[in-house]
């Protein structure tokens, strides 16, 4: 219930790496899975962080931690001995494809966090990995150098084109669609909003797969609150989330119209057209 | 010294008769934090509990209020989550079996728009097993008919408390609100009603905006405020309540440690709920019983019960409590 923190470090401005010696969460955790970590001594609520990586030899798991007010500052600035208190791995990741076919992750700012664990474990099964990422700024963009040395082809663009080029992620998915390559099994998106609906469209369009990871605040984490419901378990109202059976496992039933709790029922969903 | 000695030799008794409910310790959890009992089962044995008082609880299923429906406010938590339940029928069908192996006493906190449906509830839930006791909900504060419209208006209070009366033999709690001026007056109403106990406070009537975009940062616009930033006020209404009334007293508004929940008890609650603090700590419950029996033993008082009410006015505060 309590994890100690391993090492801490900048990956660049407002953004750390926290590893955590966390070793039941390290051997269950699945990617798009999430911890519910304490964000300081007066904070009233834990709060949701993907987990990013994890080494199950040293049972630790990593955080990215994109600072944003008071909870993130904490939990950033976290250094190595420190304990903090910790619950999970919650929710239900992704659905990963066959061993050694191909995917498409797509992940804006800090939204690529989930993806890189992911993108790991999609690699040591073998298949080919290909990386839209997207921030406003080059700061913003999470990941390029981990995916690139992991063997995934990479693409980045940011709004003021200071990395890769200008635009936003969806015209690089755009480009990719038209290039008439291999198409991926499954299209893996998290980021703001407006980008998982735009990703997904265009996913659906092609008929290709699509599966995402949402945000809501959350409180509790296990279901217990309905603080993190969506009560019409749309991501748009074209889009509607369908539940992800389990990791490794076909789409499960359910979801599409009624009520979702997002620590619970997601944070990673199917999309459907609604 | 001598007390951690006399522990030794005897344990301290946490268990508390209330409304004829024999609860196995006095910390139960509070309604609409704890889902339908087993959400937090991979963290904690929800077993070790005092009691268990699951989601208000609808007639028919309610999707709830739009997102976001959270908020953290400088020691407070807004919700409004607006009564997200799947229906009296599912927690019938599925949520209440599966917590009767527990063993545990289970109070149902139910959610009316209006009388009728109030009794409706009282009705169905009667003879399920492991129900325990109703927790009526007269102070919900995010939703529009029913809730906080009932539970601020006395007559009102009287008149629903002795409907559902005559409708079960389940104990009642009656669940009131603190967003009233006088609360010893609507207490007066329930018990009079023929309430078998009195669950203070709900939720106090708030809201918060987000300054970057000059919105409302709920969905619903307000909320209710849970918490310690109001457990003063909570821990005031409990104390005045207790020198009006007979019936015992649930009492929960920011219980986060020990030392909160005996605060509850010692004005005056025989019982007290932990909500909010789940939050920061799912850990808190237990280890708000672990402290409330570590109090207990380091001063030699054989029975928590004791210390019920020693802070009101006439009794002899926690030196009261070691003598019996
Ligand atoms: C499933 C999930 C996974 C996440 N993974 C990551 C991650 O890997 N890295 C990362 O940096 N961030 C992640 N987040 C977001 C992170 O939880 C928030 O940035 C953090 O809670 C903000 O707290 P704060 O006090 O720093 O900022 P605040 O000042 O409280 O809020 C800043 C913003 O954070 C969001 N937020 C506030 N309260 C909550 C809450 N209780 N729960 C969720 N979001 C809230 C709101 O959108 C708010 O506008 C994730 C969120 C979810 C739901
Ligand atoms: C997320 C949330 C949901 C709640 N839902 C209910 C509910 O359904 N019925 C009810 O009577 N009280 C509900 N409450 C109020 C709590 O049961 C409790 O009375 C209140 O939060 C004060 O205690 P606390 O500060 O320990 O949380 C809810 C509170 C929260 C925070
Ligand atoms: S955060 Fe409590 S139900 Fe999802």
């Amino acid at each position: 219930m309590a994890a100690v923190i391993r090492e801490a470090a900048a990956l660049g401005p407002g953004l750390r790496a926290v590893w955590l010696e966390a070793p039941e969460a390290a051997q269950a955790a699945v990617p798009g899975q999430f911890v519910m970590v304490e964000g300081g001594p007066r904070r009233i609520t834990r709060r949701p962080f993907s987990v990013s990586g994890i080494d199950r030899e040293q049972g630790l798991i990593r955080l990215l931690v994109r600072v944003v007010g008071p909870a993130s500052a904490w939990v950033g600035g976290l250094s190595p001995g420190q304990p903090v208190g910790l619950h999970g791995p919650l929710g239900r990741g992704f659905t990963l494809p066959p061993a050694g076919a191909c995917a498409w992750v797509v992940g804006g700012g800090v939204g690529t966090a989930p993806l890189l664990f992911l993108a790991a474990e999609l690699r040591r099964a073998g298949g080919a990995v290909w990386a839209a990422l997207g921030g406003r700024t080059a700061d913003e963009v999470v990941g390029a150098d981990e995916l690139k040395r992991s063997g995934a082809g990479v693409a980045v663009a940011t709004e003021d084109g200071s990395a890769g080029e200008r635009g936003l992620v969806t015209t690089l998915v755009e480009r990719r669609l038209a290039g008439g390559g291999p198409p991926p099994a499954t299209v893996y998106a998290c980021g703001p909003r407006g980008m998982l609906v735009a990703v997904a469209r265009r996913a659906l369009e092609a008929g290709l797969r699509c599966q995402v990871s949402v945000e809501e605040r959350m409180a509790c984490g296990v279901g217990a609150c309905a603080g993190c419901t969506w009560p019409d378990g749309r991501l748009a109202p074209d889009l509607a989330l369908r539940r992800l059976a389990s990791s490794r496992e076909a789409p499960g039933e359910g979801g599409g119209g009624g009520p979702l709790r997002v620590c619970r029922d997601g944070p990673c969903f199917e999309v459907v057209r609604a | 010294m001598t007390g951690r000695r006399r522990a030794a030799t005897g344990g301290v008794d946490l268990g508390v008769t209330a409304a004829g409910i024999r609860f196995p310790n006095p910390v139960l959890v509070a309604s609409g934090t704890f889902g339908y009992g087993l959400d937090y089962t991979g963290i904690f044995d929800p077993g070790r509990l005092g009691g268990i008082i699951v989601k208000g609880t609808t007639l028919a299923p309610r999707a709830g209020n739009p997102a976001p429906r959270l908020c953290e406010t400088p020691a407070g938590l807004l919700n409004a989550v607006g009564l997200e339940n799947p229906g009296v029928e599912a927690v019938i069908a599925h949520h209440l079996p599966a917590l009767a192996p527990l063993g545990l006493p289970v109070l149902v906190n139910i959610a009316g728009e209006n009388e009728a449906e109030y009794e409706k509830l009282a009705e169905r839930l009667t003879g399920q097993p492991g129900v325990r006791a109703l927790e009526v909900n007269l102070s919900c504060p995010n939703v529009r008919k029913g809730g906080m419209a009932f539970g601020t208006d006395p007559a009102a209070v009287e008149r629903l408390t002795r409907r559902l009366r005559k409708r079960t033999n389940l104990p009642l709690f009656v669940k009131l609100s603190p967003n009233v001026t006088d609360v010893v007056e609507i207490a007066r109403a329930a018990e009079a009603g023929g309430a078998d106990g009195l669950s203070l406070v709900n939720t106090l009537l708030g809201m918060a905006i987000e300054v970057e975009t000059g919105r409302p940062a709920l969905g619903n616009v307000t909320g209710g405020l849970s918490g310690p930033a109001i457990r003063p006020v909570a821990v005031r209404m409990v104390y005045q309540v207790a020198q009006a009334v007979k019936v015992p007293i649930l009492g929960s508004g920011g219980i986060s440690t020990s030392s909160d929940a005996l605060e509850f008890l010692m004005a005056g609650a025989s019982l007290v709920a932990v909500g909010t603090a789940l939050f920061a700590d799912p850990l808190s419950p237990l280890k708000i019983i672990a402290g409330l029996e570590e109090f207990c033993r380091d001063r030699g008082i054989r029975r928590v019960d004791r210390l019920t009410g020693v802070a009101l006015p006439g009794r002899g505060g926690v030196a009261e409590a070691c003598r019996g």
